[in-house]
């Protein structure tokens, strides 16, 4: 009889006495741990090829010959900016003040106890500019903007709107993954910048109240602690950032099958996905700048 | 000798450990209505599916004038696809466009049209299936049956050569199902476009369908015109028909028993 992938998939990795042993007596023995072992390496390495398939899809699709006008893309990308990047502005405008203010006040109270006073712009810079304001705008999208693209898919998976695309002949990945791997990226970009400067902001005030420093002075610390490494590792980290997101959750998206009860499991999936990828190319980038 | 406008040779597909359809080859005459009937979950749906190139096979192959769609570029299978439609069960409707840029997209995407052209053409097709005061609301504010009619809309739109239909007449009240049948027979006498549709309801089949292929147990039990599968004398066929009009019966039944009161 013929067997299918499924059912080859499905086949023990380890083949042993299980008839004779049964199931539970086998899942307790020490070739049942490795077979459960085996079988979860397994998924996560599949999982991955699968993703790095998906990616060159989604770049073939990119520069295969245009087929299709852009117009409706355009529209899509519009309205993916105006979520992602513009709706977002009072919360990230809000975390970046509380940023700010907190960074100063722990650098005021604890930096004189060493003697470092001095440093003071250059921690802000550092922490901010640097660390923590492109890590801390990638959380923000990933909440507001990554979750709501991969129950977006999802249930337009679910509910066949996918396959509705296919059979008009409009390719999905035109359609919907690259106005929104395009509206995800450059909106992290600008919402990084206006971040920083939020945060700066913050800073400034608080200075202001403890120290009664001008904006000049403010400023001319903050100039003169920055470097231009320092915002074009900011800008690469955002513009990373937001690939490695759109392109996480697009891809959890797609990942459900038949059932909504699929959407939640994949959202969360795509959470956990996008804050590891996020801490590994944050260790990357900063690794790479300082060494 | 008649001219084909698709060919499935030897198709198979298992879900699972289930095959769901097994070994099934056949053509569908173009200019024709072919119905693909059987009893519940006999992979009629799976089979429109293959047809149309949305889920490739496990086995075998699909010709659509010729071209094997499973064996071409993505690029080639979007433009032939741009002269399909296929008209999905529950409507598959984009639920975050309203109604009239569902029916806009295919030609925004398609076609280098000027907005007043786009609007002009919605706006005629909404206006021919009763559906011009709906054209701001969003897919979930409709209900089945103008759902079911706004598909079949989106996939005329295009004016394609061949139309794939999935249970085009279930689960709609009379009104709706004489305004689809005014739509699907008009489009076979008077443009020649094919229709392959999949129907549970042998009533429809009977009064409309030019050829009648019916699936049971996984395989093409019988393919031919609609007075040979009819007429047949064949005691199995007949059987499967039955199978088929007791089901519609069942479903009619317990529509009734929801809408006449609960049971409990």
């Amino acid at each position: 009889m013929k067997t299918t992938p499924k059912q080859r998939q499905n086949r023990l990795l380890f083949p042993v006495h299980i008839d004779t042993i049964g199931r539970n007596e086998y899942n307790r023995s020490m070739a049942g741990y490795f077979d459960t072992l085996g079988r979860w390496v397994l998924t996560r390495i599949g999982s991955f090829f699968d993703f790095c398939a998906y990616n060159i899809l989604v770049l073939k699709s990119l520069f295969r010959k245009r087929h299709g006008s852009l117009e409706s893309g355009f529209m899509v990308l519009f309205k993916q900016v105006f979520f992602t990047g513009v709706q977002a502005l009072p919360v990230i405008a809000l975390v970046a003040l509380a940023l700010g203010a907190i960074a100063i006040v722990q650098s005021l109270t604890q930096l004189p106890r060493f003697g470092g006073e001095t440093f003071v712009g250059e921690i802000l810079i550092t922490v901010i500019v640097r660390e923590l304001g492109p890590i801390l705008t990638g959380f923000i999208v990933i909440g507001r903007s990554g979750t709501a693209i991969t129950t977006e898919i999802g249930n337009m998976v679910v509910q066949h709107e996918i396959e509705a695309l296919e059979a008009m002949g409009i390719d999905p990945i035109r359609y919907i993954v690259l106005p929104r791997v395009f509206g995800v990226t450059a909106s992290l970009v600008a919402l990084n910048i206006y971040f920083d400067i939020f945060a700066l902001v913050g800073g400034f005030l608080v200075s202001k109240m403890v120290l009664v420093t001008s904006l000049s002075v403010f400023l001319r610390e903050i100039v003169s602690s920055m470097v231009i490494a320092d915002v074009i590792v900011s800008l690469l980290k955002g513009f990373i950032f937001g690939i490695l997101i759109s392109s996480i959750c697009t891809f959890r998206g797609f990942s459900v099958r038949i059932s909504s009860t699929e959407v939640p499991q994949m959202t969360s999936k795509a959470v956990v996905g996008s804050i590891t990828a996020l801490f590994i190319a944050d260790g990357i980038i900063t690794f790479i700048y300082y060494f | 000798m008649e001219d084909h406008i698709i060919e499935l040779r030897d198709v198979s597909i298992s879900f699972g450990d289930d095959v769901v359809l097994d070994s099934i080859s056949m053509h569908i005459p173009s200019g024709k209505l072919v119905a693909i009937t059987g009893p519940s979950g006999c992979g009629k749906s799976t089979l429109l599916k293959i047809a149309a190139g949305l889920m490739p096979p496990d086995t075998g192959s699909v010709l659509i004038n010729g071209v094997d769609i499973f064996n071409v570029s993505r690029n080639t299978l979007y433009e032939m696809r741009k002269n399909f439609a296929f008209v999905f069960q529950d409507g598959a409707l984009i639920s975050n466009l309203t109604l009239y840029n569902n029916l806009a997209l295919p030609l925004r995407y398609h076609y280098r049209l000027q907005d007043n052209d786009i609007e002009r053409r919605v706006l005629a097709i909404l206006k021919d299936f009763g559906l011009k005061n709906e054209r701001g609301l969003m897919p979930a504010q409709l209900s089945i049956g103008q759902r079911k009619l706004a598909s079949f809309a989106r996939g005329l739109i295009i004016e394609p050569k061949l139309i794939f239909v999935d249970e085009p007449v279930s689960g709609i009240d009379a009104i709706t199902l004489n305004k689809m049948v005014d739509k699907i027979l008009p489009l076979r006498d008077d443009t020649g476009v094919t229709v392959i549709m999949v129907s549970h309801n042998l009533d429809f089949i009977k009064s409309s369908a030019d050829y009648i292929a019916l699936i049971h147990n996984n395989k093409l039990f019988a393919y031919g015109t609609r007075d040979d599968i009819l007429k047949s004398n064949d005691p199995i066929l007949q059987g499967i028909l039955s199978i088929i009009v007791d089901e519609q019966a069942m479903i009619a039944e317990e529509v009734l028993e929801i809408l006449t009161g609960s049971p409990f």
